[in-house]
């Protein structure tokens, strides 16, 4: 019976599961959480006005506050916090709080502790442009200049692989047309110059008539081999016939077998089965495992954002991939290769800015700051996250650690002594003002304005990218134009500081959200622009002081930092969160949320070390699983929640 | 005439230019065939900057015939004549659901008018105009419509979840309007696109029945670029069988020799090189009927130190901050000047096209005659983010279906929609509606602007 309604594969599916105790929650809500809120809360969060884009009247069933979980957590917290409803409203009483807090801390316990049953809809998805570039720098050793021939596709999660972004364009096919030509023209070119261990050496001897075949064969087997990776799996007869037809054409009118092979390489770089990283569909709503290709897939594109190499393919072909122990030894060769470094250098840039509105820093005044400082910055992030995977280090080193990686242009931006060349390198931190995203100055840079740092944006960006607590959008039409002729009574203009606490205290508009991130970022305020610390900022001392909402006194980044990792459950959970993210290509849901719970136990109990999250992300429920999409569930457009 | 175009008839790329036959040179039809020449058709154009313009030296004092031009607008004195000017039409639109006098996201609506535009969570607008016209006429051009440089797709909209990643290579926007279809062996890319679309076919088999979207667009794609293809030949075939069409040779000065192409964006010299560049393509593209639809986003180029004069700051987004709101008495009168400066020095690269398109006679009159290019931005000033009265003008009479050298006020909050809803029934494209003409609080006019005459 359950079994039946579980194959519907309805919304409320996790609903069921958690049967007796929901009951009581589906009871409650009508009863005892929808009349309080329709008493304190619809006045501004009702469907009509929207406050912060929060519309608590339209939840009717707990179906829907499920699929929302996480607003409702929000909302439980700010309540519990006491920063909802706002000053000037009426207040909840004690016994309110306590009832929704309960009630919402209740319903996450049982939807998270449930079995994961949905894996999230499976489509084709068209490779990223990294994923092209890696995947011809791989096989063909040549690297392709997708950044002039394809769009970006940067999701509003921040990240470049997620399904919604992976349109397919009608003039997309042309330049992947163009793209193949300048491939092939330039792998020729190159392999000529690269003897040896070149695959199409090897097809060259082949040719040489090595195995004394044909021109035909000899395409064949090489097209084959070439397509066995392109396709993440061996091609069918039916594809091969197809893979072989260029080359035959080609034949016909010129017999050059590396030219006319060429032809066929153009071809097969722009046919589906490369471009689109596709899996079986299983019938109907029911959720199936993936087979070992689509699994080898999916691993080549999280970790080494490519194809799958020869090996995990042959893995993949004597069907022991999905085992556990076999799967974990994988994930651990696949980050001990060369390639493994790719996950480090572009997880957390896009995890932390990638969502980031970043601006052009004024290079008159930050003569410093050159491409190679950012560069540089850039690097550093990644070489710290790879040394945490590799050395089975914690995530909080991320918050903070004794360590991080220069060269001489970050050595001198940071006071550092004795580091004179441009390679990167570790460096032993005594001062903890460094150490950790926080002292590192690509968070500085991303952060700041063309001119001085902005307060505003780094809190911004910590709430968000840290703590996955980002403040609502500002209205639309906010006029945030900052009075720039405003003097203090004295007749002084004012500081960017006095402007910005003027800004959190006019009207309860502003400053709900401002009093949050504002603080966070006075805290940084040692740091400029580009990351360089700082007493003062101009003439005057940098005041790097605030008061969080709750009470906390913070002072400089160290405090700061403390109080990260005072709430490093959250942290870890954010990032968590994060990851899984840009392991699975889209959105996460509330069908997720046994998934993150799991997930959290078990790194929690681990020392949150990096590569545990990594190989037990491979070995989760959705990584491992798949089912059809249905028909409210679009790829395009970046979103797959129901409307 | 040079005597370059006998040494080959066919279409040819010679270096980094380009040799083939015009169809709508008057120097090149022989008397008795003029009469059968088919008219040239219109050509639309947009030149889209951020951060709007300065109402008081953008709008003519006078209403009326333009005879003088008011300081933004000063470098197109030149073309003064083919100006249309239209003062006092509204960006103001639904986001998220609510109307919004001002504010971010409204270069997303101004090209597509959306009847509500989405930003959060998902990201939506709908059809722009320049889509919408390339849907009617880029049928019969090799290349459908051009959109040049990434504005981080979000004005030009093919649906409602499609935005446009504009084309930020030179030598890819040449290669794709004029690089040879048959590749050196004489082995064509229609070929490949027949093995591919078998593939795909297979492919779609082999995933099952459920979900066909995704490889369907790629299906789509490859029926678009087959359309091209064919069209590119057939029209060989016609410029080889007609001896009365002459070839010319055309250079595009300082194309790159690679798609790479890297420059300095706070070097306003590299930047309006790039400009100027991206500009020749467009009036080549036009020239030899190769689109009839071409687009130009300035929103890369963000810094302007070397044009900016006075005053210590010279980001055009902290300068519109800083001193250009709506009404000139708030903000700095400095940073307002640099502000000014930096218009003026967007649109004196928009007369260089303006003047190119112009010095190229087609048999009714010049290029730029024949076309339509509107000069807009979204906001009407970038400091407040306000969006009544929005910087609007029109260069070329698309033929002769619009009277110019005038200044046309129209009244007061007309959605630019009406803008579109007019200029679309003109080109003979009939329309009822555009986005949102007929939903718009302030709609008008029944979605038309009478004011244009």
């Amino acid at each position: 019976m359950r079994w039946k309604i579980l194959r519907r594969g309805s919304w409320g599916t996790i609903l069921l599961l958690v049967s007796c105790a929901t009951m009581h929650a589906e009871e409650d809500f009508g009863r005892t959480i929808r009349p309080i809120l329709k008493a304190q809360c619809f006045s501004c969060h009702s469907s009509q006005s929207q406050k912060g884009k929060l519309d608590l009247e339209h939840y009717l069933q707990l179906s829907q506050v499920v699929n929302d979980l996480k607003t409702w957590q929000a909302v439980a917290e700010k309540i519990d916090a006491g920063t909802m409803p706002p000053r000037g409203k009426p207040p909840v009483s004690d016994k309110e709080r306590a009832l929704i807090t309960g009630w919402v801390g209740r319903l996450v316990k049982q939807v998270e502790s449930a079995e994961p049953t949905d894996p999230g809809p499976s489509f084709p998805r068209r490779i990223t442009r990294r994923e092209y570039r890696n995947a011809v720098r791989d096989v063909l050793h040549f690297e392709a200049d997708v950044e002039s021939y394809l769009p970006e596709a940067r999701s509003q999660s921040g990240y470049d692989n997620q399904i919604g972004q992976l349109a397919f364009p009608p003039e997309l096919l042309e330049k992947y047309l163009m793209l193949a030509d300048s491939v092939v023209e330039g792998a020729s070119w190159n392999l000529g110059n690269l003897r040896n261990k070149e695959p199409i050496n090897r097809w060259h001897k082949v040719w040489e008539g090595e195995n004394k075949l044909t021109a035909h064969q000899a395409a064949e087997r090489n097209l084959r081999l070439l397509a066995r990776l392109a396709f993440r799996r061996p091609p069918d007869d039916k594809e091969v016939a197809l893979l072989l037809k260029p080359f035959d054409w080609a034949l016909a009118v010129r017999k050059d077998f590396f030219h006319n092979q060429r032809y066929a390489i153009k071809a097969l770089l722009v046919m589906p089965q490369f471009l689109y990283r596709t899996e079986t569909l299983p019938a109907g709503n029911k959720p199936a495992p993936v087979d070992d290709y689509e699994l080898a897939g999916r691993l080549a594109a999280f970790l080494w954002s490519s194809i799958p190499d020869p090996e995990l393919l042959d893995v993949a072909a004597a069907g022991h991939l999905h085992k556990p122990d076999v799967l974990r030894n994988q994930v651990r060769r696949m980050l001990k290769d060369p390639k493994g470094g790719r996950l480090a250098a572009e997880f957390p840039e896009q995890w932390l800015f990638g969502r980031q509105q970043t601006h052009l820093l004024d290079q008159v005044k930050f003569p410093d700051y050159t491409p190679a400082l950012a560069k540089a910055s850039s690097e550093e992030l990644a070489l710290v996250f790879a040394k945490i995977i590799r050395e089975h280090r914690s995530l909080l080193d991320l918050l903070d650690a004794d360590y991080t990686y220069v060269n001489e242009d970050l050595a001198a931006l940071y006071g550092i002594k004795n580091v004179k060349d441009r390679t990167m390198r570790e460096v032993k931190l005594t001062d903890r003002r460094r150490g950790g995203v926080l002292g590192m100055a690509i968070a500085h840079q991303k952060t700041s304005m063309p001119s001085r740092t902005s307060p505003t944006n780094r809190g911004k960006w910590v709430l968000d990218a840290l703590l996955g607590t980002p403040p609502p959008p500002p209205p639309p039409d906010l006029n945030n134009s900052v009075d720039g002729n405003a003097t203090n009574p004295e007749g002084r203009p004012l500081t960017l500081r006095e402007k910005l606490d003027r800004h959190g205290k006019q009207g309860t508009s502003c400053a709900n959200c401002h009093l949050k991130m504002d603080p966070i970022g006075y805290a940084l305020e040692n740091f400029d622009p580009i990351g360089r610390y700082r007493d003062k900022d101009g003439n005057r001392p940098v005041e790097n002081t605030g008061k969080l909402a709750d009470g906390t006194q913070l002072k400089g980044v160290e405090s700061l930092k403390q109080v990260l990792l005072q709430r490093k459950e959250r942290f870890v959970r954010n990032l968590i969160e994060h990851l899984l993210t840009y392991a699975l290509g889209r959105d996460l849901q509330a069908y997720d949320l046994p998934t993150i719970r799991r997930l959290s136990t078990v790194v929690s109990s681990k020392q949150y070390r990096a590569d545990v999250l990594i190989e037990e992300i491979v070995l989760s429920y959705p990584f491992l699983h798949k089912r059809a999409p249905r028909a409210n569930e679009i790829a395009r457009g970046n979103g797959e929640k129901q409307p | 005439m040079t005597r370059n175009w006998q040494v080959d008839r066919r279409t040819v790329l010679k270096g980094l230019g380009v040799s083939l036959a015009l169809p709508f040179l008057e120097a090149m039809i022989p008397p008795l065939r003029a009469a059968q020449t088919p008219k040239p058709p219109v050509r639309f154009g947009i030149w889209y900057y951020p951060q709007g313009s300065l109402p008081e030296h953008w709008v003519p004092t006078e209403v009326g015939p333009l005879t003088k031009l008011p300081s933004v607008l000063r470098p197109f004195e030149a073309v003064r004549g083919k100006t249309t000017v239209i003062s006092n039409l509204t960006n103001s639109c639904y986001y998220e659901g609510r109307f919004s006098r001002g504010g971010h996201q409204h270069e997303m609506h101004v090209f597509s008018c959306a009847k509500n535009i989405r930003d959060q969570g998902v990201r939506s607008a709908s059809v722009s105009i320049d889509q919408f016209i390339a849907g009617k006429v880029g049928q019969e051009t090799p290349v459908k419509s051009l959109t040049l440089v990434d504005g981080g797709a979000r004005s030009f909209w093919h649906d409602n979840a499609t935005p446009i990643a504009g084309e930020f290579s030179p030598r890819i926007v040449f290669d794709r309007l004029f690089r040879r279809q048959v590749n050196k062996s004489g082995l064509s890319d229609s070929s490949i696109l027949d093995v591919v679309r078998d593939q795909a076919v297979s492919l779609k088999q082999r995933v099952g029945r459920q979900d066909q979207r995704q490889l369907d667009q790629y299906l789509e794609s490859v029926r678009a670029t087959e359309t091209q293809l064919h069209l590119v030949e057939k029209r060989q075939k016609e410029i080889e069988a007609d001896h009365s069409r002459k070839q010319v040779n055309l250079k595009v000065e300082g194309l790159p020799e690679t798609p790479h192409y890297r420059f300095d964006h706070d070097d306003s010299k590299q930047v309006q090189n790039y400009l100027r560049l991206m500009s020749d393509l467009v009036v080549l593209a036009f020239q030899t009927d190769t689109t009839r639809v071409g687009s130009l986003n300035l929103w890369p180029f963000g810094e302007f130190p070397d044009i900016v004069s006075i005053g210590t700051e010279f980001s055009h987004h902290a300068l519109a901050h800083a001193g250009a709101n709506y009404d000139p008495k708030n903000g700095d009168p400095i940073a307002r000047e640099a502000f000014r400066e930096i218009t003026v020095w967007l649109n004196k690269n928009c007369a260089y096209l303006l003047q190119k398109l112009d010095s190229i006679q087609e048999p009714n009159g010049t290029l730029l005659d024949n076309c339509l290019i509107l000069n807009i931005s979204d906001l009407a000033v970038g400091g407040d983010h306000s969006v009544e009265n929005i910087p609007t003008v029109l260069f070329g009479s698309g033929g002769g279906i619009l009277k110019t050298g005038r200044h046309i006020v129209a009244e007061k909050f007309t959605p630019v929609a009406n803008l579109y809803v007019e200029l679309l029934n003109r080109m003979g494209i009939p329309v009822a509606e555009f986005g949102d003409s007929k939903i718009h609080p302030e709609r008008k006019h029944d979605g038309r602007l009478p004011a244009l005459g």
